[in-house]
C-alpha cells in the first residue's frame, strides 16, 4: 500500500525544505556574489558573515535536533508502550530547565557552560526517575509516572521561581521557547560528536527494541534482560533529547509527532521506525524553522518550537485515523495490593475532615500584625476575605480530581489528568487572546474567555469522537497537541516583555486570588451536583478499566459511555480552570492519592478522589497564602511542589 | 493628603535629591496611601508621598532605583498579587492601582476609594506626554500639583543638560537595547517612553521596524547589521554580563561599530515608569553618550 512508508509525508517536507532554504538565502545573498561565500565569508563584510554564521548553521542544527527528538521519541514510545510517551515524559526539557533557572539566578557564573548546565538538570531529572522505578524493575507504567511527576515537579519549582524572578529570567523564557537562531558553530559543533555517539547506540538496539516492545513474559520468555535493556534505552532516549535541550533549548512535539506520524503512515518494524521518525522529525524541525526565517520580520521573533507545534498539529489531525494504537498500559497491573477493609467508614472520616479543614483555613493564618487564629467580629471580617479562596480551593480540587479519576478508568491509562483534555488549553489560548486585544481585561471579561475558549474545544472534541476514527487516545493526543501549542504561546507571551506577564503566570499557576464569591459558589454547586451523579456512573466505571471488550460483554454501551464521561470530565475541568486557572495537578494527584489510599471501587474511588483533590488544594492554597506572608504562592503550584514530593515518595516504596 | 501643599517644596527637594542622589530627607508620608504597583509606587515618591506599602522592594530597588523607597514603606508581595488582606489591615485612605490589576477591581475597591494609574497608555504614540497627563492628574488628586510641575521642571531642565553635553553629538543612529542572553536583544523603538526622549534629545533611532505595543521588539542581535553605521547603547545591569557572549558571536564582531567601540552601558531604567523614568534615562543616557562622543 503507498502509505507503508511514509514517503509522501517526506517528499512534501522536504521540498518545502528546500524551498524556503533556496528562497531564504537568496533574499540575504548580496547581489553578484556567488554562493561559495556560503562557506568562506569574508570577515569585514557582514552581509557574507550573516548567512555564513546564522543561516547555515540553524539548518545544521535543525536536522540533527529533529532527527535526535524524532529517535528519542520513538525508543520511549516502544519501550513505555504507550503511544502518548516522549522525550518530555521523561521530564528531560522540564529538569534541564529547572537547573537553567537556578544557574541563572543564584549562580550565574555557571552560565558560561549553559550546555553543561541544561545537561547536568536534565540528567538529574532521569536519574530520579530511575531511582523511583528501579524497585519496580523499570516498568513502563512506573516509569512514565515517575517521570510525569518528576516533570510536573522541577516544573512546578521553575515556575515559583519564575514568578518570584521573571524580571531576571527573560534570556531563560527565550531558551525555553525553543529559538533555533544560530550566532555562529558552536551549537553545531557541540551536537555533532555526541549525537552521533548515542545514535550509534540506538542501533545496537534494534532488536532489543522490538522485544521491549511486547508484553513483559514474551520478552523475558525470549531471554531479553528486561531491566538492563530498559535502563540502556531510556538512558539513550534520554540522552538524545538532553543533549538537544542541552544546545538549542526546548522544542517539544517533534518527539511525539515524528514517530505518530512514521506509525501513522503505517512503519511498524523498530528499525523501520527509528530511520522513519529520525528522517520525518529533521524534516519538520528544518522545514518549520526555515519558514519562520522566510516570515516577515514581524513574525519572524516566533520559536520554531512554538511554530513547529502549530504546523505539526494540523498533520497529526489528518493522520491520526490511520493511527493502530499500541495496547494501553493497564491500571490493573500497577493496582495497589493494599485494599481499605471498610471504605465506607474511611470515606465518613474523610468527608468530616472538610469543615474541620475550612474552618481552620479560614482562621488561622498571619496578617500584619503576625500569627493569629481569628475570633468574634475580627473572624467575620477575616471571613470575608478569606471563605471565597477556600471554597473555591476546595471545589476546584474536587472538580480536578473527579475529572482525573474519571478519566484514568476511562482510558485505562494512569497519565491521563484534566489538561490533556485540551479544555484548559482552549481557556488558556483564549485568556491569551484576550490579553492581546484588551490591555486591561476585567475579571469578567476573562471568565468569559476562559468559559468560551474551554467550551470551544469541548465542543469540537464531541464533535471529533462522533466521527468513526477518533476515539479515546487519538481524542487524547489531540488534547495533548492543544496543550503544547498553548504551551508555546505562552513561551512566545514570557519572551515578549509584556508588562502584565506577573499576572497570566499568576493565573497559570491555579491561584485563587482574584476569585470572588459568586465564582467560590457556582463551583461548589457543580462540584457538589456531580458528586451526586457518581452513583449513576459507578457501573460503567468499575467496568472499563477491564478493557473495551469485557465492557462490552456485559453490556456497557460504549459509545455513548464514553460520550457522557468524556463530557463530564470536560466540564468539571472547564469549571475548575475558569474558578482557578489552568494548573490541574489536583486532577492527577486526588486519584491516585484515593487509589494509594486503597479506595477500590468506582463509587468509592471516584468520592475519595474528589475529597483528597479538594483538601489538598484547599491546605496548599492556605499554606501558599501564610509561608512567606505577604507573598503568595499560588494554590495550584503549592499543590504541585508538596503533592509531587508525597506521590514521589509513595512510587520510590514501590506502592 | 491635607499636608501635601504644605510639604510640597519639602518633598520635592527630597525627590530631586532622590533623582540625583541619594534622600537627603524623608518627606513624610500625605495621607495613608497604598501603591499596588512600581510604577504608580515611583511615581508617588516623585511627588514626595511616601507610600503605606508598595509590592517587590528588594526587586524595586534593584530595577527601578530611583527615587527610593525609604524603609517605612511596608511590602506588599508580588506585583503580580499584591496582598490585598493586607492592604485592608493597613486601612488606607487611597489605593493607587495599575489597569492590570482592574481583575480583582471589586476586592479593591471594598478597602478604599481607589484609583487607576497609567502613565504609558500603551499603543499612544508619545508614551512621555501622556505621562505627564497622568502624573498630573495623580497630582491633582492627591493635591500636589506644586510637586508634579516642580518635576515636569526639573525634567525640562535634565534636557537642557543634554542637549547642553550632547552638542557634539555625531548625529549616528542610536540602538537602545537590552541585551537578554548575548544572542538576543530587547530593542526599544517606536511607542517607547525611550523612543520619545531620544526625539526630544534630536537622535535619531536605529531600529526603525516595528516594535509591540508596549514600544520594544525581541531580536537576534545578527539585526544590528542592517546598520553598521550606528551605535549601540544597552540598558540594564543584565546587559553587562551578556555583552561579552555578544561580542564573541562572529556576525557581531564583524561589525564596524563593535571595532570602534561604539557602545555604552547605563544602569536599569524602568521602561514604563513615565515621568521619573523619563528623568533617570536622560540623565544617564545623555552622560554616557557624551563620555563615548568626547
Amino acid at each position: 500500500m503507498w502509505f507503508a512508508t511514509p514517503l509522501w509525508p517526506v517528499l512534501t517536507l522536504a521540498a518545502l525544505a528546500l524551498l524556503t532554504i533556496a528562497r531564504n538565502i537568496a533574499t540575504l545573498l548580496p547581489e553578484g556574489v556567488g554562493i561559495g561565500t556560503l562557506f568562506m565569508p569574508d570577515p569585514s563584510l557582514p552581509s557574507q558573515m550573516l548567512l555564513h554564521y546564522t543561516v547555515l548553521p540553524r539548518i545544521v542544527v535543525a536536522l540533527m535536533a529533529g532527527a535526535a527528538l524524532g529517535l528519542s521519541g520513538t525508543i520511549l514510545q516502544r519501550i513505555l508502550r504507550n503511544p502518548l510517551a516522549e522525550p518530555a515524559t521523561l521530564g528531560i526539557a522540564s529538569g534541564a530547565y529547572l537547573a537553567m533557572a537556578i544557574a541563572t539566578l543564584f549562580f550565574p557564573a555557571a552560565l558560561a557552560y549553559r550546555d553543561w548546565v541544561a545537561f547536568a538538570g536534565a540528567a538529574a531529572a532521569l536519574a530520579a526517575i530511575l531511582a523511583l522505578s528501579w524497585r519496580r524493575g523499570l516498568s513502563p507504567v512506573t516509569v512514565i509516572l515517575a517521570g510525569m511527576i518528576v516533570s510536573l515537579y522541577c516544573g512546578a519549582v521553575s515556575a515559583v521561581l519564575t514568578l518570584f524572578n521573571h524580571d531576571f529570567l527573560v534570556g531563560l523564557f527565550l531558551w525555553g521557547a525553543g529559538h533555533l537562531d544560530q550566532q555562529d558553530w558552536r551549537e553545531a559543533i557541540f551536537l555533532a560528536p555526541r549525537l552521533l555517539v548515542v545514535g550509534a547506540v540506538t542501533l545496537l538496539m534494534l532488536r532489543p527494541l522490538t522485544l521491549l516492545a511486547l508484553d513483559d513474559a514474551h520478552a523475558r520468555s525470549l531471554g531479553l534482560s528486561l531491566v538492563a535493556w530498559r535502563l540502556v534505552a531510556l538512558t539513550a532516549a534520554a540522552a538524545l533529547a538532553a543533549i538537544v535541550t542541552a544546545a538549542v533549548g526546548v522544542i517539544g512535539f517533534i518527539g511525539l509527532a515524528a514517530p505518530t506520524l512514521a506509525r501513522a503512515c503505517g512503519v511498524r518494524r523498530s528499525g523501520a521506525l527509528l530511520l522513519w521518525s529520525g528522517v520525518l522529525g529533521a524534516l519538520l524541525l528544518l522545514a518549520t524553522d526555515q519558514l519562520v526565517l522566510g516570515l516577515p520580520t514581524t513574525y519572524r521573533v516566533f520559536p520554531t518550537g512554538a511554530v513547529t507545534a502549530l504546523l505539526g498539529a494540523p498533520l497529526l489531525f489528518l493522520l491520526i485515523r490511520r493511527l493502530k494504537l499500541l495496547a494501553p498500559p493497564h491500571l490493573a497491573s500497577a493496582a495497589p495490593t493494599f485494599r481499605l477493609s471498610r471504605p465506607v467508614t474511611a470515606l465518613i472520616l474523610l468527608a468530616l475532615l472538610v469543615p474541620f479543614a475550612l474552618w481552620v483555613v479560614t482562621a488561622l493564618g498571619e496578617s500584619s500584625r503576625g500569627w493569629s487564629l481569628a475570633q468574634g467580629n475580627e473572624y467575620v471580617h477575616l471571613l470575608s476575605w478569606r471563605w471565597p479562596r477556600a471554597i473555591a480551593a476546595f471545589s476546584s480540587g474536587a472538580m480536578l480530581a473527579l475529572a482525573g479519576a474519571i478519566m484514568q478508568r476511562m482510558t485505562g491509562n494512569p497519565m491521563a489528568s484534566p489538561e490533556v483534555l485540551g479544555v484548559s488549553s482552549g481557556a488558556v489560548l483564549a485568556v491569551v487572546a484576550l490579553l492581546l486585544v484588551d490591555p486591561a481585561p476585567t475579571r469578567w471579561g476573562q471568565i468569559l474567555a476562559g468559559s468560551g475558549g474551554a467550551m470551544a474545544v469541548l465542543l469540537l472534541m464531541l464533535a471529533l469522537s462522533r466521527w468513526p476514527g477518533f476515539s479515546g487516545e487519538r481524542l487524547l493526543l489531540i488534547g495533548i497537541t492543544l496543550t503544547s501549542v498553548s504551551g508555546f504561546v505562552m513561551a512566545v507571551l514570557m519572551t515578549a516583555q509584556d508588562p502584565r506577564l506577573g499576572q497570566v503566570l499568576a493565573w497559570m499557576s491555579g491561584s485563587t486570588y482574584a476569585v470572588r464569591p459568586v465564582e467560590a459558589i457556582s463551583g461548589a454547586l457543580l462540584a457538589g451536583i456531580t458528586l451526586l451523579s457518581v452513583p449513576a456512573l459507578r457501573r460503567w466505571l468499575d467496568l472499563m478499566p477491564l478493557g473495551e471488550p469485557v465492557a462490552k460483554a456485559v453490556g456497557v454501551p460504549a459509545e455513548l459511555s464514553r460520550g457522557v464521561l468524556y463530557a463530564l470530565s470536560a466540564v468539571l475541568t472547564a469549571g475548575a480552570t475558569i474558578v482557578v486557572g489552568p494548573l490541574s495537578f489536583a486532577g492527577l494527584m486526588g486519584p491516585h492519592l484515593a487509589r494509594l489510599a486503597g479506595f477500590e471501587r468506582a463509587s468509592m474511588h471516584l468520592t475519595a478522589s474528589a475529597l483528597c483533590g479538594g483538601l489538598v488544594l484547599l491546605v496548599a492554597d492556605w499554606l501558599g497564602r501564610n509561608l512567606i506572608f505577604p507573598f503568595q504562592v499560588p494554590a495550584g503550584l503549592f499543590a504541585t511542589i508538596v503533592g509531587g514530593l508525597f506521590l514521589l515518595v509513595l512510587i520510590g516504596r514501590g506502592r | 493628603m491635607w499636608r501635601a501643599n504644605e510639604l510640597s517644596r519639602r518633598a520635592f527637594l527630597a525627590a530631586s535629591a532622590c533623582v540625583c542622589g541619594p534622600a537627603l530627607s524623608q518627606p513624610r508620608p500625605a495621607g495613608r496611601i497604598v501603591a499596588l504597583d512600581w510604577v504608580s509606587g515611583q511615581s508617588l515618591l516623585a511627588l514626595g508621598i511616601v507610600p503605606l506599602a508598595m509590592p517587590e522592594l528588594e526587586r524595586y530597588a534593584r530595577l527601578v532605583v530611583e527615587p527610593a523607597a525609604p524603609a517605612s514603606v511596608r511590602e506588599l508581595g508580588l506585583r503580580s498579587e499584591p496582598n490585598l488582606e493586607f492592604v485592608d489591615q493597613l486601612a488606607p485612605d487611597l489605593i493607587v492601582l495599575p489597569p492590570q490589576l482592574e481583575p480583582v477591581r471589586a476586592q479593591i475597591d471594598r478597602i478604599a476609594p481607589a484609583m487607576v494609574f497609567d502613565p504609558n497608555g500603551f499603543g499612544e504614540t508619545d508614551p512621555l506626554s501622556h505621562g505627564a497627563r497622568a502624573l498630573q492628574a495623580l497630582a491633582a488628586r492627591l493635591d500636589a500639583v506644586q510637586a508634579y510641575e516642580d518635576l515636569a521642571r526639573r525634567l525640562e531642565m535634565r534636557f537642557r543638560e543634554a542637549a547642553q553635553r550632547l552638542r557634539d553629538y555625531d548625529g549616528r543612529p542610536l540602538y537602545l537595547a537590552t541585551i537578554i542572553d548575548g544572542r538576543r536583544m530587547l530593542v526599544f523603538g517606536r511607542g517607547s517612553l525611550f523612543q520619545t526622549v531620544l526625539d526630544r534629545l534630536g537622535i535619531e533611532n536605529a531600529w526603525t521596524g516595528m516594535t509591540s505595543r508596549f514600544g520594544h521588539v525581541t531580536l537576534t542581535v545578527d539585526r544590528l547589521s542592517q546598520r553598521p553605521e550606528a551605535r549601540l547603547l544597552c540598558i540594564g545591569d543584565s546587559s553587562r554580563a551578556s555583552i561579552a557572549t555578544l561580542l564573541a558571536s562572529p556576525v557581531v564582531a564583524s561589525l564596524p561599530f563593535v571595532g570602534a567601540g561604539r557602545i555604552a552601558l547605563i544602569p536599569d531604567v524602568l521602561f514604563y515608569g513615565g515621568l521619573p523614568s523619563a528623568i533617570r534615562f536622560v540623565e544617564l543616557a545623555s552622560a554616557a553618550l557624551a563620555q563615548r562622543v568626547g
